[in-house]
């Protein structure tokens, strides 16, 4: 038994090691070596390199052209003076990613007068990179330009982006899901419900937003450690601390009886029978200054007072604030409403009298 | 892959899936097993309950399709539908096991010009946040101005059922009976809105918008909404949102932002939010006639993006509340990537938070290590450490580990382990499992 246990491990190892060496990095080519740093041009050296010796040839470029090991092999001959410098194989590669392939043609921007034929006016740094990910302009490089500053604007991405790619891409130099994100996301989404549309799901907001579910996000997926759950980890005992803090930030997802449902179970609710009050001595009494605490607590955060005491006209605030009772009147100054006299929650109170 | 998912849906689009249509699809089916152990503290009135086990499987189905060519127009029909389901310890007024919704179900068309889209689906409204509703959506556009608007019915949970729900927590809420809730009808809790916006540049944009939405018991929402952005010179973007409540014609919300983007490796971010909470409540609620003081936020964020590798982020808020009574919200979060291959994802993160009566500081270290091109191990652990007891407890101590396995390009494993202990359970053990089937990989996107 503990032999088997000691070959699982080792194995599990093993498997573990084999896999820590496999690396996958895009760019391995040492650009500066063969740019820069050899002796070329002259008598018995070989010709100066540019980007095109080896990335060019093609009349409509799509995209980054890997070129062939041919070609490396027209210096690093095995058989000849090169041979400390030969090479066995190309090194494996990973998949490059989707945001990578455009629909882009190369030959037309190198023509542009603003570029005049040099790669490294958008693939600035190519020469000094040994390593690490292609170098890939940022989208902003792309537009810069007023043809396509009026495409973005019109959330056109046809042009440039396949469909089918779209969904995987991540915006890194507009747009970027980063700084500030998560509180500005939801008011973007109202804005750009048409931009977001062309890379998110309705059900990547869902994942999220839609309260009803019973196995919450951030317990599908505890994998993702880099997003921002609003109910990561412990929330149930840091949850009237959060609804302190920013009051009625609650209800942009849950729905009033979410509370009460908890609440009532626990015996902390005023629709739980017998229910076990939360709340310290004098909270509602009637003998005055000092023996009346829920006023002010519900002056301050009504939307927490609406987590238990939310029943609508069977609410127990009706019984002292209704017109007429000792409670008085519950309104804030200067309030006002629109509603008629009919309606559900002033008659509550008001019984039609208003 | 793809031709797999042309397979599933030839029979639905076969009309319109040509052969030159580049339209897309996105099928993704996940499956959760969850046990679940909990030894809770003495309950209310000193009842000690004892320690518990629970067994949930749960399904969550993804489908969508888009970009299909109709015969009068092109890359135009596109449809969504996604569901979940779970079977197991999950009690209910019915005294079934099994649980279960619909999320999305709407097909839209949609050309330059015009748009409709029917079915299931949300809007994002004024003061109520995110409505799913049956109904739908029309728009127009006529050169910078895009006209919309909506109608439809409002979505209950479960079709028919109340909208008391138990989510807070986490394995308590497969504990809970939702019997007391009241019965809710659905006939005359409808909604409508639209919404005028100004989208010719993209250095400025502004919308106005209306929504009404009817409770149960008569008006709920009633709201006047407008909002403003603008990009100048790259440097700096602005904007705004104000929503007036027409029924109490008070602000009911309000927010400004101003994200200045000079320095790219210090993008900064400042906010300042305003919301008063009675008029968060639906109109439904008597409680939103009660009135209420509002309160106000102002907050600055900026990440550092310190190398290609290291990026920290800070945040710190300060509100103001009735009486002038201050609260404030930091955090500060450091994410390292130390290899090129991005073998290794490191997290720290500190927060804090004051409110009135209590607060707490958060600690958190989490680490994802890609062992293989194929297997993956995650760790995450963090503490809430509150300056006043909870139940009379003053930490709470979160444990995760989890090891993910891709089997195939189309198909994930996942098993995860958590134990917690909390001021609401001695200790909580949960192992999860999970397995995922994606038809196309970009989908993931969010997750579900």
């Amino acid at each position: 038994m503990k032999l088997r246990f000691v070959a699982l491990a080792a194995g599990l190892a093993l498997l573990a090691t084999s896999g820590a060496c496999t690396r996958r990095l895009l760019t391995r080519f040492p650009h500066q070596l063969h740019l820069a740093e050899i002796e070329c041009g002259k008598p018995g050296k070989p010709d100066c390199l540019t980007c095109n010796s080896c990335h060019g040839g093609e009349p409509e470029v799509s995209s980054w052209v890997k070129p062939p090991q041919s070609m490396c092999a027209k210096c690093h001959d095995q058989a000849g003076d090169e041979k400390k410098y030969a090479i066995a194989t190309r090194p494996p590669e990973a998949a490059r990613p989707a945001a990578y392939d455009i629909i882009f043609g190369h030959d037309k921007h190198l023509a542009m007068p603003e570029i005049k034929g040099q790669c490294v006016k958008c693939h600035a740094g190519a020469v000094q990179a040994v390593g690490g990910k292609p170098l890939f302009p940022a989208m902003t490089t792309c537009t810069g330009c007023h043809e396509h500053e009026e495409q973005f604007a019109k959330n056109d991405c046809a042009p440039c982006h396949k469909p089918n790619h779209l969904r995987g891409l991540k915006p890194v130099s507009f747009l970027a899901h980063d700084t500030a994100w998560m509180k500005r996301h939801g008011g973007l989404a109202r804005d750009e419900l048409a931009m977001c549309s062309s890379c998110h799901a309705q059900a990547q907001c869902d994942s999220c937003h839609d309260a009803t579910q019973t196995l919450r996000a951030e317990l599908r997926n505890p994998d993702a450690i880099t997003r921002q759950y609003v109910h990561r980890f412990d929330f149930l005992s840091r949850h009237a601390i959060e609804a302190q803090s920013q009051p009625a930030q609650c209800v942009s997802c849950h729905q009033k009886q979410d509370c009460d449902a908890c609440h009532v179970q626990r015996g902390v609710s005023g629709g739980a029978v017998d229910g076990l009050n939360p709340h310290p001595i004098n909270w509602a009494g009637t003998t005055g200054q000092g023996t009346n605490l829920h006023g002010p607590a519900a002056r301050r955060d009504i939307s927490s007072c609406a987590a238990c005491h939310d029943q609508g006209a069977a609410s127990n605030c009706v019984r002292c604030h209704k017109l007429g009772g000792h409670g008085g009147n519950p309104h804030p100054p200067g309030w006002r409403s629109s509603l008629g006299t009919d309606s559900t929650s002033c008659a509550a109170c008001h019984g039609g009298a208003l | 892959m793809r031709s797999s998912a042309l397979a599933v849906f030839a029979l639905l689009l076969a009309p319109a899936a040509r052969a030159e249509d580049d339209y897309t699809v996105d099928v993704r089916a996940s499956t959760y097993a969850q046990v679940t152990r909990q030894a809770l503290v003495p309950g209310a009135n000193g009842v000690v309950v004892e320690p518990r086990s629970v067994a949930s499987l749960y399904g969550y189905a993804f489908l969508r399709v888009g970009n299909v060519d109709l015969p009068w127009a092109k890359d135009s029909f596109s449809a969504e539908l996604s569901a979940w389901g779970a079977l197991g310890a999950l009690p209910n007024p019915q005294g079934n096991v099994g649980d279960g919704d619909l999320q999305s179900a709407w097909v839209q068309h949609a050309t330059k010009r015009f748009r409709v889209k029917l079915g299931r689906q949300v809007t994002l409204p004024g003061a109520a946040r995110y409505v799913r509703f049956d109904g739908g959506d029309f728009g127009v556009r006529v050169g910078p101005v895009d006209v919309e608007a909506y109608v439809g019915v409002v979505t209950l949970p479960r079709f028919v059922r109340p909208r008391g729900y138990y989510v807070l927590g986490s394995m308590n809420d497969a504990l809970k009976d939702p019997s007391f809730l009241d019965a809710q009808a659905r006939p005359g809790q409808w909604l409508l809105g639209a919404r005028v916006s100004w989208v010719g540049t993209s250095w400025l944009k502004g919308s106005l918008g209306f929504h009404e939405q009817q409770g149960p018991d008569g008006l709920a929402y009633r709201n006047l909404s407008a909002d403003v952005s603008g990009t100048l010179s790259g440097t700096f973007t602005a904007g705004g949102r104000l929503v007036l409540d027409l029924a109490a014609t008070r602000p009911a919300e309000a927010r400004v932002f101003v994200d200045v983007t000079k320095l790219e490796k210090v993008p900064i971010s400042v906010d300042y939010a305003y919301a008063a909470p009675s008029l968060l409540l639906p109109h439904t609620s008597i409680l939103a006639a009660f009135g209420g003081a509002s309160w106000h936020e102002l907050g600055a964020e900026a990440t550092w993006r310190a190398s290609p590798f290291l990026k920290v982020t800070g945040r710190a808020a300060g509100q103001l509340y009735e009486g002038d009574r201050l609260g404030a919200r930091a955090s500060l979060r450091a994410q390292w990537v130390p290899d090129l291959d991005e073998r290794w994802t490191l997290i720290a993160e500190y927060a804090r938070t004051s409110a009135w009566e209590n607060g707490y500081n958060h600690l958190r270290a989490a680490a994802r290590w890609r062992a293989t091109e194929a297997l993956f191990a995650t760790v995450d652990a963090a503490t809430y450490l509150y300056d006043q007891p909870v139940r009379g407890v003053s930490a709470s101590v979160i444990g995760i580990a989890n090891v993910e396995y891709q089997a195939l390009p189309e198909l994930k494993l996942m098993f995860s382990g958590s134990l917690t202990s909390s001021p609401f359970a001695v200790v909580e053990g949960q192992v999860l499992g999970r397995l995922v089937f994606e038809l196309d990989a970009p989908s993931a996107g969010g997750g579900s």
